[in-house]
């Protein structure tokens, strides 16, 4: 709880613990703002990838490693940052009162860079299984499938990455994709190709998820079934927006809360920026930068109510 | 292309002296090692031994050896060797380690060793206001080193151990370097949490969703 005074008015309080609401927080407390930060999961989605070779002038990095970096950024600055997260907001007089069943927080303008969660197929099996054979995070659990068999389902750059890692240790790795061609980047693409140990299934949906205590097999969609030890499942993310439905904030039919070039929502002094706006490209890169204009934005607001900084 | 890698050693080494030079009262550590096992109780010595250097003598480590302090590991009820304990002022267990804090795992140890040197715990008030009539608990936290999520789990668990007034306990186990911990609850997927061996939790949660499985534990 060192910085951290709960009957303080926060400039900014940031919700979100990836790069993108670090990113706001170093903006604001550079604009000389009282800013904290208010995050679920420090480090976010991204510090699940095993490798970042597309942040600028960082050529190659572990997830975990480039947000060791905007964590040591963060603290030479002295942003504090609280494992918590909150349930409600509310706007009391010029102010929002944010609570978390542990504290409450008060803040003139917040930014809610939650992010997303990795997305589920929801077919039979996967629940039941979750854990004992299906896994969302390839850095994370690939370590127990050395010499094994898996697959990777999703056909992005991320599912891509994740393959690739996981045929480090790994006998043998199954891409299953719906569609007719990867869509990675080149680089990956072309690496996962070349990879003796990586198997690409096309035009294939897997609809079932067997086993007996742990994962034994998956059945596709035209009735064929294959053998496997872990189902690694990476077809996108779903945005974590329930807190800005809480206040108002508006969706989109994809529950991206809308924002516009300013990272500005639809409620005065409420902010939104990275994979939980609805922005269509979404990237760290382009996460901080939403971030950072949500900042500067947010020091125009609180400037305008005349606080004294 | 050859790719340039970023080592961010570096970063984590300077976090580690900044951060203990926050410590404000002494905090001992115990680490229990069994000779024998040359290889993790050297690499165990020289992560705590590199702690104790940056800390301008906040950090006390009280090294018990195996065949040489019976009482302490008899008291301790420690089974396994290198076993680091993180304990109060009055000598009472905290949190185990069976795992080396290193890497990502840096940050939540230090926490920890800041509260237990004078800083504020954030969840201690709601923690002793709903775990008041609540019999111990002792959380098993499971990770691996790769695990992205689970130094903020270890970090929650943890000041839920040291701000429960001794309702909680943590153990932090490093499944990888105990496999038949691993094995034993068929684990695949990290962070596992297991809360007075009931049902396992899976992936992380938040903290009131941590607190409310101990209240119904």
């Amino acid at each position: 709880m060192e910085g951290i005074d709960l009957e303080k008015i926060y400039d900014l309080i940031v919700l979100g613990g990836g790069p993108t609401a670090i990113g706001c927080a170093i903006y604001a407390k550079r604009f000389a703002m009282e800013v904290l930060i208010v995050g679920k999961t420090f480090g976010g989605l991204i510090a699940t990838t095993h490798i970042v070779e597309n942040y600028p002038a960082i050529s190659s990095i572990s997830g975990q490693g480039l947000m060791e970096l905007f964590k040591e950024h963060m603290n030479s600055l002295e942003i504090p940052y609280i494992s918590d997260e909150i349930k409600n907001i509310e706007k009391v007089n010029d102010h929002f009162e944010l609570h978390s069943f542990f504290q409450n927080f008060k803040a003139y303008s917040v930014c809610i860079a939650t992010g997303s969660v990795r997305r589920k197929l929801g077919i039979p099996g996967e629940e039941e299984f979750a854990g004992k054979g299906v896994s969302y995070c390839a850095t994370c659990d690939g370590p127990f499938y050395k010499d094994k068999v898996v697959c990777v389902i999703g056909g992005s750059d991320s599912a891509a990455k994740e393959a690739l890692f996981l045929a480090q240790n790994t006998k043998k790795v199954y891409i299953i994709y719906r569609g007719e061609d990867l869509r990675a980047e080149p680089i990956n693409k072309k690496r996962v190709l070349e990879s003796d140990k990586i198997e690409i299934i096309y035009n294939t949906n897997v609809v079932e998820i067997i086993g007996e205590g742990k994962v034994k097999s998956i059945v596709f969609d035209n009735g064929k079934r294959l053998d496997i030890d872990g189902v690694f499942i990476e077809i996108g993310s779903v945005p974590n927006s329930d807190i800005a439905k809480h206040i108002g904030v508006d969706i989109n039919d994809h529950n991206e809360i809308k924002i516009n070039r300013k990272s500005e929502t639809n409620i005065p002094g409420i902010f939104a920026a990275g994979d939980v706006a609805d922005a269509p490209f979404k990237q760290a890169i382009t996460g901080v930068a939403e971030g950072v204009i949500a900042a500067y934005s947010a020091f125009d607001y609180v400037k305008e109510m005349n606080i004294e900084y | 292309m050859k790719v340039r890698s970023v080592p961010v050693s570096y970063i984590i080494e300077k976090m580690i002296k900044q951060e203990l030079a926050k410590l404000k009262q002494p905090v001992t550590i115990k680490l229990f090692i069994d000779e024998s096992k040359e290889l993790e109780t050297k690499k165990t010595l020289s992560i705590l031994k590199s702690y104790k250097e940056n800390s301008n003598n906040k950090l006390n480590l009280d090294i018990i050896t195996l065949g040489k302090g019976t009482d302490l590991i008899e008291r301790y009820q420690i089974e396994r060797f290198p076993t680091i304990l993180l304990i109060d002022a009055e000598g009472n267990e905290c949190i185990r380690y069976l795992a080396a804090p290193q890497g990502s795992e840096v940050k939540p140890f230090i926490q920890s060793l800041q509260v237990l040197s004078g800083r504020k715990n954030y969840y201690e008030e709601t923690l002793k206001t709903n775990l008041d009539n609540t019999k111990t608990s002792t959380i098993k936290v499971m990770v691996t080193k790769s695990c992205a999520y689970c130094p903020e789990l270890v970090n929650m668990v943890s000041q839920f151990a040291l701000g429960s007034s001794g309702k909680v306990k943590a153990e932090i186990i490093d499944i990888l370097e105990n496999p038949d911990i691993g094995d034993h609850y068929n684990i695949e997927t990290v962070p596992y949490i297991v809360i007075n061996n009931g049902e396992p939790l899976i992936g992380l949660i938040s903290p009131n969703e941590l607190l409310e499985k101990i209240l119904k534990v």
